[in-house]
């Protein structure tokens, strides 16, 4: 958008943005398509296409001599693409939420636009029409994934759940990728008895470009959705930097290691499902898994939203659990250190995290620990502190993930608010997110 | 041949590798790989991007056919994840930045206020992104010339893509290590007359951008496209001309290939053509589109207006002054001219600069002896490196190698890529060698036996050594 003073000029001399327009300063004559303002840069330079292509910016000022040469084509049309149907194919349905692998890239402005339609991200990968039989499109909302709610949840479980029950064989549920693990475990809480695979696939990098590493995410999520006989919500990414295969990952049991690679989703405390390669062969690596049955799926989405996570680190102070308190929390996530310790023995008093958390569980807060080392299990009685603090009613989550924990504990407390139950409800596992046997493999490695 | 009767239209586009610290957008070094093996082989494939107005483009078209396997060779020492397409570019090289827009002042280019950086599409795999990114800098400029001035249409700052090492059905293999180096490429206008004059008008531009002091060189840091047209016939354009001397040639040859074409009442097609030993060509691919070119949402817009203040403070050196610097070292006036026109201006005053050796050698090395192992021996002498060069020189000022042994050092360097340097021999072996030329040169002065003596033993001596035997045994 460019500010009021240029808005002011071009429209007094007719032009629109997209029109071709010529622009004399001093000597030089530019002409050229004029382009959308980006976001960054300096506003005060109008933009300008080139027959060669490039985009320059021009410093607009009030004098400057701006002329329209010719009426634009308009900017930002997203081209149609018809989705012919295969009746042989497994009927797989098509979920899109938003994120990058969601995104519309206009070529000519190089704005991002979040109003894919599902068949334009399958314009990014036809290939999927041979795989699968796309039997429905929905788009219940279109959102960068940091920015959904458990609202949204509970509209993708039920919308999920809908496609399923209709016949579907699975569902892939295309979305951003910040918090993609985040919703892989709410729907492994939310869809009951499921029994078919539901496959969540993203984007590191964007569509616009031929490296664009979706395109595999997708086609491995339709061999996956179409043929695989797991039954459950798994994650369908890179499994290397590779455009080999991707991992087939339990909701539960995966992570986002890295900002950027393709392959940042990794398994934690627990072996990959299978490998699935582009050509669609499907390795198994032994895990335990729900195999795929024809039966409805129920939706259960209960749920009480307010439970925190908080992070314990050294010099914190731990009044922010009365905070969260004061703010009438039910449960909280604290995130510990190694095996699930907080500041505890501290020299001084007011640095101990003790005190705040007996006064918490006191007055009925429901405090879960996990440790920020990722891997491995939390144990309550290795050292006195430990002792301590699980001593005052904390529960130790075992070898659950910190961000399952968070999802699984405002699932828990949706249903019941009896301590006991909550408790017993938290260490028993639902949906594979606790598995008393670790696996010997789990940790990260370095090259 | 009268070229404007025959409508000759000739424009040339000389991209050329800087010297920067690091990349165009990431801070790897802009050195090639110094490990034998990769450190780790990518496998990728890439996707054709849907149209953005419906058309798809030709060139994309040919490459979709086939869905190859992309084959990326990285290296620890010179990539990282911004190479591998794994990490967005950082901030862009402000060294980059600032050396292409004193290139573009030094072709009088009018410099755009607000840089854009682009992501233009590229489909062959070379980039793994499956963009280069590129920007526009200066834009209508001039070049004088012997034949007048020409026009510089633009110049542009962009990414160096990836080499391509191997090709076959299934798949094509590029080594990553050149990939992210800032290139410019300028791009003539109007005013090239003749292919002879193609040819200067190249030259001079590449001595322009080495007037820098920041060019790359190295095997493969200039590169020049041709694109040629006549009446009647149709743009085509020659990717990679090898060496400047060809430039007339592949003109010549393609005026007649169009002529011919024409005579028979064919269409001549807007081919991208490949030239071969001889300078005559062969179908490549069609001319693309309009490349396909968005802007790159990663990378901060540039205002150019506060950086051309300190850009035009620091202007290199007019050759005028050049000329006044190396007569005060005692270099001749016509040296002097001859190392403005070798293009190794910068490497001269670098190393004149840098090692206690004679100017005069340095000089000699750039002026007379690459010329003659071009000429005489036909080799490839693109393929030095600054690298080589430093190396050399290095040698030389340590005493390990001797002044008349640098055009075999070379010569050897090329066909093998080492410098070959034999152990010493041993004094009674060395003495041996010098009786004989003695008694062979009784009469001559003692300066000629010295010379005598060197080119025989070439290297393997220490002069020192060479110098006191010689005052013994005469």
């Amino acid at each position: 958008m460019y500010p009021k003073d240029v808005q002011v000029k071009l429209k007094k001399e007719g032009i629109e943005v997209g029109d071709r327009v010529r622009i004399s300063k001093e000597s030089e004559v530019y002409e050229g398509t004029l382009m959308p303002r980006i976001e960054l840069g300096d506003e005060n330079s109008l933009i300008l296409k080139l027959e060669n292509g490039y985009n320059i910016g021009i410093k607009f000022y009030n004098k400057m001599e701006i002329k329209k040469i010719g009426k634009g084509e308009k900017l930002g049309v997203i081209p149609k693409l018809k989705i012919k149907r295969k009746k042989k194919l497994p009927d797989v349905s098509i979920i899109a939420t938003g994120g990058t692998i969601g995104t519309h890239v206009d070529y000519k402005t190089g704005g991002v636009f979040m109003c894919r339609s599902p068949e334009e991200i399958l314009s990014t990968t036809p290939e999927i029409g041979n795989i699968i039989d796309l039997k429905n499109t929905e788009r219940p909302f279109t959102l960068a994934s940091e920015d959904l709610t458990y609202r949204e949840w509970q509209t993708m479980a039920r919308t999920i759940a809908k496609e399923l029950n209709s016949g579907c064989r699975g569902v892939i549920v295309t979305h951003g990728t910040d918090v993609l693990h985040y919703s892989a475990a709410a729907m492994s809480f939310m869809l009951k008895n499921l029994s078919k695979p539901v496959a969540f696939v993203g984007a590191q990098r964007s569509p616009d470009r031929g490296s664009f590493d979706g395109s595999m995410n997708l086609i491995c999520a339709s061999h996956f959705t179409g043929y695989s006989d797991i039954g459950e919500v798994c994650l369908v990414m890179h499994g290397t930097s590779n455009d080999d295969y991707c991992l087939v990952n339990r909701g539960t049991r995966v992570r986002k290691f890295h900002t950027s690679r393709r392959d940042a989703f990794q398994p934690v405390n627990e072996k990959p499902i299978a490998k699935i390669w582009r050509n669609g062969k499907i390795e198994k690596t032994g895990i335990e898994y729900t195999r795929f049955k024809d039966k409805k799926v129920e939706v259960d989405d209960k749920w009480e939203p307010n439970v925190a996570l908080i992070k314990a680190f050294p010099n914190s102070d731990p009044s922010i659990i009365d905070w969260y308190l004061d703010k009438k929390y039910k449960g909280l996530v604290i995130e510990g250190f190694g095996l699930g310790h907080v500041p505890t023995g501290t020299l001084k008093k007011e640095n101990s995290w003790l005190p705040h958390i007996k006064k918490a569980i006191d007055k009925g807060m429901n405090v879960i620990m996990t440790s920020q080392t990722i891997f491995g299990r939390v144990h309550p009685y290795v050292y006195r502190n430990l002792r301590l603090i699980s001593e005052a009613g904390v529960v130790y989550a075992e070898d659950m993930l910190t961000e399952v924990a968070l999802v699984k504990l405002s699932w828990v407390l949706g249903h019941t608010t009896n301590k006991e139950k909550i408790k017993e409800m938290m260490l028993t596992p639902f949906a594979h997110e606790i598995n008393s046997r670790t696996d010997l493999n789990s940790v990260v490695k370095s090259k | 041949m009268d070229y404007k009767k025959l409508g000759l239209r000739v424009g040339l586009e000389i991209h050329h590798e800087l010297n920067t610290k690091s990349k165009l957008f990431c801070s790897c070094p802009t050195l090639l790989k110094t490990n034998e093996k990769p450190d780790f082989i990518l496998e990728r494939y890439q996707i054709s991007v849907a149209g953005e107005t419906g058309e798809i483009d030709v060139a994309a078209i040919e490459e979709m056919k086939k869905n190859k396997k992309i084959i990326y060779e990285v290296y620890d020492d010179c990539d990282c994840l911004v190479d591998t397409d794994c990490e967005p570019p950082h901030r862009i090289s402000q060294e980059a930045l600032k050396i292409a827009l004193i290139i573009a002042e030094l072709f009088h280019c009018k410099i755009v206020d607000e840089i854009q950086v682009m992501r233009k599409t590229i489909v062959d795999g070379s980039l793994p992104s499956g963009f280069q990114r590129t920007m526009l800098i200066g834009v209508n400029g001039w070049v004088e010339t012997n034949q007048g001035r020409v026009e510089i249409e633009a110049i542009t700052l962009e990414e160096d893509s990836g080499r391509l090492i191997k090709k076959d059905d299934s798949s094509v293999t590029f080594r990553l290590d050149r990939l992210g180096t800032p290139e410019v490429e300028i791009g003539t206008g109007k005013g090239i007359v003749s292919p002879e004059h193609a040819k200067e008008v190249a030259k001079t531009i590449g001595n322009i951008i080495r007037s820098t002091g920041k060019a790359k060189i190295r095997e493969g840091s200039v590169r020049q496209d041709v694109n040629i047209s006549i009446k009647n016939g149709d743009r085509v354009e020659v990717k990679h001309v090898p060496s400047l001397s060809l430039i007339p040639t592949v003109i010549e040859k393609e005026i007649r290939r169009q002529e011919e074409l024409i005579k028979q009442n064919k269409k001549v097609s807007r081919d991208v053509r490949r030239v071969l030993i001889d300078g005559s060509t062969k179908f490549l691919r069609p001319i693309p589109g309009a490349a396909r070119m968005y802007p790159e949402t990663d990378v901060v817009p540039i205002e150019t207006k506060e950086l051309m203040k300190e850009v035009k403070n620091n202007m290199p050196k007019t050759l005028d002054e050049k000329m006044e610097k190396y007569k005060k070292l005692g270099l001749s006036k016509d040296l002097a001219s001859q190392i403005a026109d070798s293009g190794y201006s910068q490497l001269i005053d670098k190393f004149i600069k840098n090692f206690k050796i004679n100017p005069k050698i340095v000089v000699g090395v750039f002026v007379s002896t690459l010329k003659e192992l071009k000429r005489n021996e036909n080799l490839d002498v693109s393929k030095l490196s600054e690298k080589d060069f430093e190396e050399l020189f290095g040698l030389l000022s340590q005493g390990k190698i001797v002044k008349e042994s640098i055009g075999d050092l070379l010569k050897d360097k090329i066909k093998t890529g080492k410098f070959t340097i034999t152990d010493f021999i041993s004094e009674n072996e060395l003495r041996k060698i010098i009786k004989e030329i003695v008694s062979k040169n009784k009469d001559a002065p003692k300066g000629k036996i010295i010379g005598f003596v060197m080119s025989e033993v070439r290297g393997k001596a220490d002069p020192k050594d060479v110098m006191r035997i010689i005052d013994e045994e005469t």
